[in-house]
């Protein structure tokens, strides 16, 4: 009696397995930074690039560090990050072939509330940076070799520091993705730098502000196709066909035309 | 406590909006686990089945390593599927990476050794209580073992129900080898996971009331289709 219902439900998942959707569809892998996910920015230009050249994107979105190293192991057709250093390294390595500056945001620091006057006074963000070092301001890092933790990391150097040596009674590594950050860094009453498009899409603010808006130095992201000779799985020709979609009139005109609640946060370059 | 009524608000709508969105990514969960539980039970039972019935040479640590396996941190697990099915990895040829099929192989990773282990519990304590009867009236081995499967029936839709808790409330492996793409292998938990990350806490908390709801119900189903149709009253054995 028992076995009969066994056997019917094996034949259920042959069957099963069997139709698991076939992905028949053009498609690339895109390895990409976090807060281009979380911002919304892809829902607004997926549907576009599919209508226009048919090719799906397929968005896995980890810190610009991780994206790095995912595309070194050839998991990816594509990669769009936002730290230019660990993208030159990349094309160093070979497995990048080449790199084309998409757009940018602006870098912000975040603060609470009553704190978020006091780094107004400075002109540019290291010392803004070094003020928070100064008063011992709390400070939620990254800490996960993201493109944001990598340009926290300069900023600090900038400033003359080394984040290393910080006492862990101020400095703090949550060593999360941006939004994680964000919630700890909110709750914690602390100092955080992010940029404007996950901090203008953020629904947790809490009583955080922006305590300072980076002018000098913008946030910019590129885009790196991987070199077929390294990865001979790389889809190369559909990723170049993206590249020069988003880099074409048309493609620059739908980067500006992305907003969040009214607020435009990418410029084309 | 405002945010936990708002979130209980966000679960109803999302229920009450029928988004297609959500079914889609509704549908992912179940499939996913559904297959993973089923793969692992086919598994897992018989191995534990044989683990318990028989006596070999390194049984006792087969058997330790197997419980061992239950605490595999689902990260870890993660990890070691990504490395194995990344291009550059030994079965990165097949191009499995970030689709549904790799993510229901972590899975089934995961609760094999749960299953396995907990059937291998039942099925102990049955056959060192039925063996001897068995033996005297000279009952061979696979009669007896098909007996203490049907009289622990009950205990092993438990053992498959701990599996499936385990396999749909699981994260840590699946967003690593799925990568949360979406239409593609965004499940419910991943989804919450990406929800928290924008900080739409209630919309987040929301999905996680819905998941609760669906696996209560799931637990529930089962409850019935055990007390209405395996009860040894309502049926000759």
């Amino acid at each position: 009696m028992i076995f009969k219902p066994i056997t019917k439900l094996s034949i259920l998942i042959t069957i099963v397995i069997i139709c698991l959707p076939p992905v028949f569809a053009k498609s690339i892998l895109v390895q990409s930074s976090t807060s281009l996910k979380n911002s919304g920015f892809y829902q607004h230009i997926i549907p576009v690039i599919k209508n226009e050249l048919g090719i799906d994107l397929h968005v896995v979105a980890v810190g610009t560090g991780q994206a790095v190293k995912n595309a070194l192991n050839c998991d990816g057709d594509l990669l769009i990050t936002h730290a230019k250093e660990a993208e030159l390294d990349f094309l160093k390595t070979g497995f990048g072939s080449k790199r084309s500056e998409l757009m940018y945001s602006h870098w912000l620091i975040i603060g609470p509330e009553d704190m978020a006057n006091s780094l107004t006074v400075k002109n540019d963000i290291a010392d803004a940076f070094y003020l928070i070092f100064s008063r011992k301001y709390k400070f939620v890092s990254r800490g996960d070799n993201s493109g944001t933790h990598m340009r926290e990391i300069k900023l600090w150097e900038k400033a003359g520091l080394n984040p290393r040596k910080f006492s862990t009674n101020w400095y703090m590594e949550v060593g999360s993705g941006q939004g994680a950050t964000l919630n700890s860094s909110i709750q914690l009453e602390a100092f955080t730098l992010t940029d404007s498009a996950t901090w203008f899409s953020f629904q947790n603010k809490g009583n955080a502000q922006i305590a300072y808006k980076d002018e000098k130095n913008f946030n910019v992201y590129s885009l790196t196709t991987i070199n077929s000779k390294k990865c001979p799985n790389i889809k190369l020709n559909e990723s170049e066909e993206v590249v020069d979609f988003l880099t074409s009139k048309r493609g620059k005109a739908l980067i500006s035309s992305f907003s969040i609640n009214g607020e435009i946060v990418f410029f084309p370059l | 406590m405002g945010q936990i009524t708002n979130s209980f608000l966000e679960a109803f709508k999302l229920i009450f909006s029928f988004d297609p969105e959500l079914i889609e990514i509704l549908y992912l969960s179940f499939e996913i686990t559904i297959i993973a539980v089923l793969i692992s039970s086919f598994i897992g039972i018989p191995l534990g089945t044989v683990l318990a019935c028989t006596r070999f040479y390194f049984r006792k640590a087969i058997i330790s390593i197997f419980f061992a396996l239950m605490g595999l941190p689902p990260v870890v697990v993660g990890l070691f599927v990504y490395l194995i099915f990344s291009r550059s990895g030994t079965l990165g040829w097949m191009g499995l990476l970030y689709s549904p099929t790799v993510m229901i192989i972590a899975q089934i990773i995961l609760i094999t050794p749960i299953i396995c282990c907990l059937t291998f519990q039942t099925i102990e304590s049955a056959h060192l209580k039925y063996r001897e009867f068995f033996q005297s009236f000279h009952i061979g081995r696979l009669k007896a073992v098909n007996a203490y499967i049907i009289d622990s029936r009950f205990e092993l839709i438990t053992v498959i129900l701990a599996g499936f808790g385990r396999s749909i409330s699981e994260v840590g492996a699946i967003i690593i080898v799925g990568g949360n793409i979406d239409h593609l292998t965004r499940v419910m938990t991943t989804a919450i996971a990406l929800e928290t990350s924008k900080g739409n806490l209630s919309l987040a908390m929301g999905l996680g009331i819905i998941l609760l709801l669906i696996a209560v119900f799931v637990n529930v189903a089962m409850i019935f289709v055990k007390n209405k149709f395996l009860n040894p009253s309502n049926q000759d054995l």
